[in-house]
């Protein structure tokens, strides 16, 4: 009871505080009063540890079952080990609120710790921006979703966590996903302290440029979790179907990552002031309308887990942040103007700011096509489902002028590039690309966009190539460094450059990855008696047995597969059907036998009474590549994020 | 037990209420003033800070444009055109900044805007005697560019990204192309006097 009480009056307690908190920042910024602006500082750190007490009281009941406690009896049983306790902390709609608010106010105490002699200027309005987030999900937290309210009668036993999120991957990917969500809270509210306090110098950016990353690097690694986790526990056999809460995650990631390259341009030539507070700003209010697509229900998804009512809260809050933060950029335009001009469309600037457009463009394609149904919905009055077909036509095409650009824009200097040193830029990568597209064509790729995709992955593999060669060569040149230690050296000393080279070969393996496995996916399904078998793209499946165990929370039946290929066995897979006993819920459990060439997938879809079984099988060409795409894209996000002076050579005093 | 749990997050948020008032309540900074970074500071402090972040701004610009040129993305011609008004940029600061008798090794290369800021308002306020600083033979502003390029590389070699592939001094002087301090030509190592214009090289 201890517990129940003390997290309840947290909440309610910090609900006190943010306001204070936001109340004292502001008008101690305004009157220039130190006293007030300390209080303010102390009631965000207050905020944070109730916030975190809070949270420990929940995470300490789901541990201990109290079944008194409404979100605990909902969300764990008496089978459930501690593993699956401790992530039921974020399982549910009240918790993962919870969880968004006890990061962000982890955030904002480390944000304060970090500048208590720094961003003078800039802290009042910083700490004011967080704290009115994290009032807006206290509001929510103790009047529309409290996470301890308490049942008069509480029950025996839990109603457990949904199966389908039992689950390693299940248990990493929303926190994980959340760390990014809420990082971007950082940068946008360093951006309003500029704009509130008129230092609007780079100061705001440089300040925030690792937390940006961080959040940046975390939502992608979210985003990649969550596709495999779709891959390997949702049985449809692809990671990515373009549902609205996969669309809500990957849009801040992709404006974040226009944001990313376009501060650079403002730090540099001090141009697009503008646009990226802009940026900012929307990566903001999509993070804020990702939660809310999540939460809200509004549209049906594959994250059903928690619905509720509540999604005009969000819509609210949203609102009056996109006019303050818009209102208050209005107000500053004069002082955001660019201090120069673009020299040339053959720049490192044109090129970074033609990728923010791309990146910008896609974001509105996914935009409108998640929220259409919605739309047509208050239009028409009939709900439109908005499927695969459309995010593929649309993003493809656009897609691929981004790999391009991801490409291209290494090969050109700041300011200006003449024709005659593109020329000598551009010859090496493009002929690695049409060297590519020739040997796909003679291996019989006949599939414009996918090899449009291989072929420009081939020209970003050979610009990277190209970057490295020349910097390694010119240290060989000047330094007489062996070739490892001069690329060592050329990354450590250059790690946004570099690190960034890296992020880009993770993703250009990343789409190989994708390109093949979405146009090359082969499918079957069949219904096989013991003994039979079924050939699919040279690989042949035989049915040879089934098995059944329990545990004390599901019941399983797994059929063995003997994989075939050329008349050899490969192995085999065991696909498996399970049927959860609280709640009742039949689940599938896909076997996967993973290759680099080619992912074998099957379903158990169902065993008939007569001994048949019907099986739905896929053969995944090249889709680990797109997880490798994923390691790779984490190492180069590690060197960017590295201390600018970790990993380099001392220099030898003579 | 209900009134235990009651008292102990009443305890707590207690703590925390006291903990966010204490500022206000506290005698020292009752009535407090804002340490104010940019109004409080003199004219003549803002204007130093000013040519201070414009100097790191000019030698970021030709660190950028030499890194390019490393890469091979930049011509000859290019480099030449760009480093030019690039540099005659950087000797404007450096004669701006000499007219206000900041010489060289008096302020840090590489700072951020605070630490121009501190930087600026120590020169202010210090004025040390010229000549006590200065090196014994005056640098032309040419020279000075060159040398406080140098150092400002080491430095960036301790800190900053994107700096140039180099990392010894010596052999970055070597490498290193010269330019005419009269008319910004680039020149070769060897030449003693400008192809352009003519002047002797020192």
């Amino acid at each position: 009871m201890i517990a129940i009480q003390f997290g309840h009056y947290s909440l309610l307690a910090s609900l006190v505080l943010a306001v204070f908190g936001i109340g004292a920042c502001i008008f101690g910024a305004l009157k220039r009063r130190a006293d007030l602006i300390a209080a303010g500082r102390n009631a965000a750190v207050g905020v944070f540890w109730l916030v975190s007490g809070a949270s420990a009281c929940l995470i300490y009941l789901l541990m201990v079952r109290d079944y008194r406690v409404e979100y605990v009896a909902g969300h764990v049983n008496n089978t459930l080990n501690g593993f699956y306790r401790f992530s039921a902390f974020w399982g549910g709609q009240e918790g993962s609120l919870l969880l968004w608010l006890l990061l962000l106010c982890v955030y904002a105490y480390v944000v304060i710790r970090q500048n208590r002699d720094r961003n003078l200027e800039l802290m009042p309005y910083v700490t004011a921006t967080l704290m009115a987030t994290a009032l807006f999900f206290l509001v929510i937290l103790n009047f529309v979703t409290p996470p301890f309210d308490t049942l008069t009668a509480p029950p025996a036993d839990g109603r457990g966590l949904n199966p389908l999120l039992q689950d390693w991957g299940m248990v990493i990917h929303p926190p994980n996903l959340y760390l990014g969500y809420v990082g971007f809270a950082v940068p946008f509210a360093f951006c309003i302290g500029a704009l509130a306090s008129g230092k609007l110098d780079t100061d705001w950016i440089t300040s925030t440029r690792r937390w940006t990353l961080f959040a940046w690097f975390f939502n992608g690694v979210g985003i990649l979790l969550g596709g495999a986790w779709a891959y390997k526990e949702l049985g449809w056999g692809g990671y990515w179907a373009w549902d609205p809460v996969e669309n809500a995650s990957l849009m801040p990631w992709l404006v974040g990552t226009a944001f990313l390259h376009s501060v650079m341009i403002q730090e540099k030539r001090g141009m697009l002031k503008v646009w990226n507070v802009s940026l900012i700003i929307i990566t903001y209010a999509l993070t804020i309308f990702g939660t809310f697509l999540t939460r809200s229900g509004i549209i049906s998804s594959v994250h059903a887990f928690a619905n509720s009512s509540f999604g005009w809260a969000f819509l609210v809050y949203l609102l009056v942040a996109l006019v303050i933060s818009f209102g208050l950029m209005i107000w500053r335009l004069p002082e955001l103007q660019s201090e120069h001009e673009m020299e040339s469309f053959f720049s490192r600037e044109a090129s970074f700011l033609l990728n923010n457009v791309v990146l910008v463009g896609i974001t509105f394609a996914v935009f409108w096509g998640t929220i259409f149904p919605v739309v047509s919905e208050a239009v028409k009055g009939v709900k439109v489902t908005v499927g695969p077909p459309f995010f593929n036509q649309v993003n493809v095409p656009i897609g691929l002028l981004l790999i391009l650009l991801c490409g291209a824009g290494p090969l050109f200097a700041w300011r200006r590039t003449s024709r005659k040193q593109m020329n000598r830029s551009f010859i090496y990568p493009s002929v690695v690309a049409v060297g590519a597209l020739l040997v796909l064509a003679l291996f019989g790729v006949r599939h414009v966009y996918a090899a449009l995709a291989f072929g420009l992955c081939a020209f970003v593999v050979g610009t990277i190539v190209l970057e490295y060669w020349r910097g390694i060569s010119s240290r060989v040149r000047h330094q007489g460094e062996r070739i490892a230690r001069a690329a060592w050296e050329l990354t450590m000393r250059n790690k946004r450059r570099f690190g960034g080279y890296i992020v880009h070969l993770g993703m250009a393996i990343l789409f190989v990855g994708v390109a093949a496995s979405s146009a090359y996916q082969e499918v079957g399904e069949v219904r096989l008696r013991l003994g039979e078998s079924f050939a699919l793209d040279g690989v042949r499946m035989r049915y040879e047995g089934i098995r059944e165990s329990t545990t004390p929370q599901y019941r399983s039946a797994f059929a063995r597969l003997g994989v075939y290929r050329a008349g050899f066995r490969i192995g085999e897979v065991e696909p498996e059907k399970r049927l959860y006993f609280t709640p009742p819920q039949p689940t599938t459990e896909p076997g996967i036998r993973r290759g680099a060439r080619s992912d074998i997938y099957a379903v158990f879809a169902e065993a008939d009474p007569d001994g048949t079984a019907t099986f739905k099988f896929m053969v995944n060409p090249l889709v680990n590549w797109v997880w490798a795409g994923g390691v790779v894209f984490t190492l180069g996000s590690i060197v960017c994020f590295l201390p600018e002076r970790w990993g380099r050579r001392r220099k030898k005093r003579a | 037990m209900d009134i235990l749990g009651a008292v102990i997050a009443l305890g707590a948020v207690g703590a925390a209420f006291f903990y966010t008032i204490w500022p206000i309540m506290r005698p020292q900074t009752a009535q407090g003033v804002l340490p104010d970074e940019d109004s409080a500071q003199p004219l003549s402090n803002r204007e130093l800070t000013r040519l201070l972040m414009e100097r790191e701004q000019a030698y970021k610009n030709i660190m950028d444009i030499e890194f390019d040129k490393e890469m091979g993305k930049l011509s000859d011609e290019d480099y030449a055109q760009m480093m030019a008004p690039a540099r005659a940029q950087a000797v404007e600061v450096l004669r701006r900044l000499d007219a206000r008798g900041v010489k060289e090794g008096m302020a840090p290369v590489q700072v951020t805007e605070r630490e121009a800021a501190q930087t600026a308002a120590r020169l202010e306020t210090e004025h040390p005697p010229p000549g006590k600083v200065a090196v014994e033979k005056p640098l032309s502003l040419d020279e000075r560019l060159e040398a406080e390029i140098l150092r400002y590389r080491k430095n960036v070699g301790k800190s900053q990204d994107e700096s140039a592939v180099s990392s010894s001094d010596e052999q970055m002087k070597s490498m290193k192309p010269r330019f005419c301090a009269s008319c910004g030509n680039a020149v070769d190592e060897a030449d003693n006097f400008c192809s352009s214009c003519g002047r002797q090289l020192s």
